[in-house]
């Protein structure tokens, strides 16, 4: 049996009304959406609450799902993106009072994975200095625009295959190729005036 | 761009092909004609090394761990489960991780190799100390350390007993108490010599085979030549035969 028939059967079963099954599910899924909802809205907090929101709606909408149609992961990853959208809709004049350069999140939250288990291949300087590029880029993220962000997300940090996006995006599989190619410009433009202006 | 065409491919196809080449899924004819084009193609040829770069820059993004009551929380918000197997986990890993939190900024510096090596020194330098002393290390269990204080107390006793001050100290004090007693107890004196005379003690009976008591000599060191002898022929003596001889 594979993962995706794993994950048909827990859905079966969720709808079924077991709890056992949602608590797998959201075992299986959690860190997934929540790593999306974090680098799309740019903090945790917000991402925690984002991906509350979404287990929600997924609770609430899986009878839903049509297994036929697309898989669990797609279906998932379209209601994440959807909501994630909503919210950005919902902050958008929120965020035009706040000022670009101003940091985005608190430093402290989302630590990354790679922070919390002790790298021991690198000494403490190169830690500090991995840690600011990572929020370099994720500041410079932010300041894509979301069709661009939601794209290199899907794309480079969750390695979902350009036909998934697509589903999930709801555009041809060359308008994919094409946002991600100009988000990934656009990031390296954003980083490469960043670091100009640091040295 | 989008209309230009140079070496058989046109810059909106190099854009569409862009993702692929970075994906390495491009071959044959079509990678050929991709590099040509980049190579020759000075805005294409921007364009691909920073869609590269900002490839490079998302990949060194790590994931980001979510926070541990998130399973909890979405539980409870959704099917109303506040007990999960994975929440009892999780709150006993974050005591652990608590306490951890807590001990490793102290005890961290005593993992470093410069402190293993000061370690390391001072127990060679202790267990060279208690060897040349002597010290074994079953001499520090409660036996060996009971054992070790009564031998040293012992030690110390004898050594103070056989300081030459104190014995003589002990020897004029026996001598005077001696002297003293025959005025003042004269009495009484006679009638214990007069027992102890009838009933020799045990060791004597055992060992004197002549049946004559043994004399106790008390050497006086502080005495000269010339000096009084202080200490009498003791009067206890039975045997007058003794006494002549001596005389």
């Amino acid at each position: 049996m594979d993962d995706a028939q794993i994950v048909a059967l827990l859905v079966r079963r969720c709808v079924a009304g077991d709890a056992g099954a949602w608590e797998e599910i959201v075992q299986r899924f959690n860190r997934r959406i929540y790593n999306i909802c974090y680098r799309f809205a740019g903090g945790g907090e917000d991402a925690e609450d984002l991906t509350q929101e979404v287990f929600i709606k997924i609770y609430r909408t899986m009878a839903s799902f049509d297994a036929e149609k697309a898989s669990f992961n797609t279906w998932v990853t379209t209601v994440t993106r959807n909501l994630l959208v909503d919210h950005f809709r919902k902050t958008k004049n929120d965020r035009i009072t706040d000022s670009m350069d101003a940091p985005i999140g608190n430093e402290d939250e989302g630590q990354a994975l790679s922070e919390k288990i002790e790298d021991k291949g690198l000494t403490p300087d190169q830690h500090v200095q991995k840690q600011q590029t990572q929020k370099i880029v994720q500041e410079a993220l932010q300041k894509l625009s979301p069709e661009l962000r939601e794209a290199v997300i899907l794309r480079d940090l969750q390695d979902m295959d350009y036909r998934e996006i697509a589903q999930v995006l709801k555009v041809p599989e060359g308008t994919v190729k094409s946002r991600i190619n100009r988000g990934r410009t656009e990031l390296a433009r954003l980083l490469q005036r960043t670091y100009r202006q640091v040295s | 761009m989008s209309g230009e065409t140079k070496y058989g491919m046109q810059c909106a196809e190099f854009d569409a092909l862009l993702a692929d080449a970075l994906d390495g899924t491009l071959t044959g004819g079509k990678m050929a004609g991709f590099d040509r084009h980049k190579n020759e193609c000075a805005t294409c040829s921007v364009m691909f090394a920073e869609a590269e770069a900002g490839l490079n820059w998302l990949e060194s993004l790590d994931e980001v761990e979510p926070p541990r009551n998130l399973v909890h929380n979405i539980l409870v918000a959704t099917s109303g489960v506040t007990e999960t197997t994975h929440a009892v986990e999780a709150t006993k890993q974050s005591l652990w991780d608590r306490v951890r939190t807590w001990v490793t900024p102290h005890v961290s510096p005593l993992f470093t190799p410069r402190f293993a090596m000061s370690c390391a020194m001072a127990f060679f330098s202790i267990s060279m100390v208690m060897n040349v002393a002597g010290i074994r290390m079953k001499d520090l269990t409660p036996k060996g350390l009971t054992r070790t204080y009564y031998d040293n107390q012992a030690r110390v006793v004898k050594y103070y007993e056989n300081i030459r001050l104190v014995y003589e100290i002990e020897s004029r004090v026996q001598n005077l108490r001696r002297v003293t007693g025959t005025g003042s107890d004269n009495g009484d004196s006679n009638t214990n010599q007069k027992q102890q005379q009838k009933q020799p003690p045990k060791d004597e009976k055992q060992n004197n085979t002549n049946r004559v008591p043994e004399q106790k000599q008390y050497q006086n060191y502080s005495r000269e030549k010339d000096d009084v002898v202080l200490v009498a022929l003791d009067r206890r003596l039975p045997d007058p035969e003794w006494q002549r001889e001596e005389v």
